[in-house]
């Protein structure tokens, strides 16, 4: 911008500089010729009393013919009313024609000579001065020097001013840029500037950038504490796999070798399910997924089946009270069996002998509802704890301690919300689908299962 | 070595119950973070192994409850949280060190070794008294320079009387260490195990302390 305008600049002073060249030869040409009328009348008398005003060239009068004449300098001619030329100094072309009073221009040569004429009131006399075509061109280069060093000088100046300011201006880009360079990836957190000390625009954009870091560090933090949790739940099964198989190799006792090998088994298979955990959870927490129509009572007829086993060792009946064919969600379908399987598994682990495990799936005004009820103890306290991965009220609680984790991350994904509700005489946890289908993206990645 | 091995996951502490004593130390295996906290009420132990995370009590504070109660004991904390800040902790809790699990029985039990070894001030693994020697690391015993071979009971009777350098150890203190033993073909008579010592070294090394017990002679 600076350069497009320094460029117009230029131009316009080169344009500038010619005028004021034009207009002083033109002060020049009538201020001469204002002298030469005020001066002329003496020098006429003179010239009639000794007989040559009709001299053609008169020698030496007003300037010399020296080699060395500045073309700068105007030249002049007295002549007639009627044209006739009567004297004229040295270098004022001969064949230059007379012109009206005033200022005009006559080419000879191929050259346009600037020309002023002017009569003398007390001669029946007309002054003609005129200049050099190259003194008019001298003059423009000079005034257009001095225009163009003035503007020099001016940019200069404007530049490193306009630089200071822009290096000043620019300070809390810097300061920001450090700030951030300065931030740790691993624990990420606002970068601790106040907004109301920057400038309107930057602090838009930093409030913006707090706000990204903020959830990043939340993200970061959990993923981190998930990371640990997951490590810790995979070190106590293989130090006691360790542990047997350190026992194995010392002992030749068959009945005691047979044991330790069962006991390796059960870790095994334990963590191993622990890895099918995860493995689903990651699925659920995944950046969005790919969703259709979904039938929800066939795979709640499906997880029944499946549990039936469970629940018959625990003498807890289980079924589904009020189940339509015709209720359809957008879903992937084996994420949401395992939320349903998963809802399923803790209310029969939670429900005493002998008691009901009912499934109802009811349409709702703007919802469908996924109702689970069972007679257990219910979930009042550690409720907002209850989604953590590897939560569990009771340390001794069997299972990974992953499965409401699950269930929260496949109903994030969904866009369907899960709470447990105690106000009724049985307990029961509800997962709510919205009908509307554009709120049935997958949004995984927002999941605090992660 | 009487070990307190408190650890609720149940495949674990079988596993290192069994190994340990395999390789001859009387083992009290514990789930219950409550009952441990009681457990140097009645009793003593040599070393203890104690995992932190109990579902009933942290393990952090059952240390701490030790240790206020004077029990200076070393504690060999197994410890699934890895991270150093955790372990930190935990020495700062009064344990004497600690083990990331998963780790091999032999190791943990070459370190809580060591760490009763140092409370009791010996420098190492080696046991003298007179011409009798043994090598509790290599689990070796000679007698005036010839190898003597020892049963894991013979060889935890000898170690007890050599640990006390030629004074008298208790008859309960020995037969604490052999309680529980009920598997394996030898008997756990104390009488017999000695019997067999004096056989093996010479009757004259381990002279009996009336009413009191026994101890080696140089």
């Amino acid at each position: 911008m600076l350069c497009v305008a320094a460029a117009i600049l230029f131009v316009d002073a080169r344009h500038n500089a010619r005028e004021l060249a034009a207009m002083d030869i033109d002060s020049r040409l009538q201020q001469t010729a204002i002298t030469l009328a005020s001066a002329s009348s003496g020098l006429l008398e003179r010239f009639q009393n000794s007989g040559r005003l009709h001299d053609t060239r008169i020698s030496g009068l007003i300037v010399d013919d020296s080699p060395g004449r500045s073309v700068n300098t105007p030249v002049f001619a007295l002549r007639r009313n009627d044209g006739e030329l009567v004297l004229r100094s040295i270098g004022f072309p001969e064949q230059l024609e007379p012109a009206r009073p005033g200022f005009s221009r006559r080419t000879l040569d191929g050259q346009r000579w600037r020309i002023f004429s002017t009569p003398i009131d007390t001669a029946d006399l007309i002054i003609q001065v005129a200049i050099d075509p190259v003194a008019e061109r001298n003059r423009a280069e000079v005034f257009e020097k001095r225009l163009q060093q003035y503007l020099f000088w001016l940019f200069l100046a404007l530049a490193i001013v306009g630089l200071l300011m822009l290096w000043r201006g620019l300070a809390p880009i810097r300061q920001l840029q450090r700030v951030l360079g300065q931030i740790d990836v691993h624990h990420p957190s606002p970068t601790g500037l106040s907004p109301a000390a920057l400038p309107r625009e930057l602090a838009g954009l930093v409030r913006v950038i707090d706000a990204l870091l903020s959830r990043l560090g939340r993200v970061v933090e959990r993923q981190r504490v998930f990371a640990a949790a997951a490590n810790h739940e995979f070190r106590t099964p293989l130090a006691g796999c360790q542990s047997q198989v350190d026992f194995l190799r010392r002992t030749h006792d068959p009945s005691h070798r047979e044991a330790a090998l069962d006991r390796i088994d059960e870790r095994i298979t334990h963590m191993t399910h622990l890895a099918a955990q995860l493995q689903q959870l990651a699925e659920a927490s995944q950046l969005g997924i790919d969703t259709r129509d979904v039938h929800l009572a066939p795979i709640v007829r499906q997880v029944i089946a499946m549990r039936h086993a469970q629940a018959h060792a625990k003498s807890v009946s289980l079924g589904a009270t009020v189940l339509p064919d015709d209720i359809v969600v957008r879903g992937e379908p084996t994420l949401l069996q395992s939320l349903i399987d998963n809802l399923l598994g803790n209310a029969i682990e939670v429900a005493p002998m002998n008691t009901c495990v009912d499934v109802q799936l009811e349409r709702q005004e703007t919802s469908v509802w996924l109702r689970i009820l069972d007679a257990g103890p219910g979930t009042r306290a550690h409720e907002e704890r209850l989604f953590e991965p590897f939560f569990r009220v009771e340390k001794a609680t069997p299972g990974t301690g992953l499965g409401l984790s699950i269930v929260h991350a496949v109903a994030d994904a969904h866009g369907a919300e899960v709470w447990f509700d105690n106000t009724g005489p049985e307990h029961s946890v509800v997962v709510s689908w919205p009908t509307d289908n554009s709120a049935s993206r997958g949004r995984g990645w927002q999941s605090g299962a992660l | 070595m009487r070990i307190l091995l408190i650890e609720d996951d149940e495949v674990l502490g079988e596993g290192l119950s069994a190994a340990l004593a395999l390789d001859g130390h009387r083992v009290d295996w514990l789930v219950d973070g409550r009952a441990a906290c009681q457990a140097f009420d009645a009793d003593a132990f040599d070393g203890v192994i104690l995992d932190l995370a109990l579902p009933d009590i942290d393990g952090e504070r059952i240390l701490s409850h030790w240790r206020d109660r004077g029990v200076a004991a070393p504690v060999l904390v197994l410890t699934a949280h890895a991270a150093s800040r955790d372990c930190v902790d935990v020495l700062n809790a009064g344990a004497d060190d600690y083990v990331a699990k998963p780790a091999r029985s032999a190791e943990i039990e070459a370190r809580l070794r060591a760490l009763v070894r140092r409370s009791t001030g010996y420098a190492d693994e080696r046991r003298e008294v007179g011409d009798l020697c043994m090598d509790i690391g290599r689990r070796s015993v000679t007698c005036a320079g010839q190898p003597v071979v020892l049963s894991a009971y013979e060889f935890v009777v000898l170690q007890a009387l050599l640990d006390r350098a030629g004074g008298p150890v208790p008859r309960e203190r020995l037969q604490s260490l052999l309680y529980g033993w009920s598997d394996g073909p030898e008997s756990n008579s104390l009488e017999v195990l000695i019997h067999r010592l004096r056989q093996k070294i010479g009757s004259a090394r381990i002279a009996t302390v009336r009413n009191i017990g026994y101890r080696v002679v140089a």
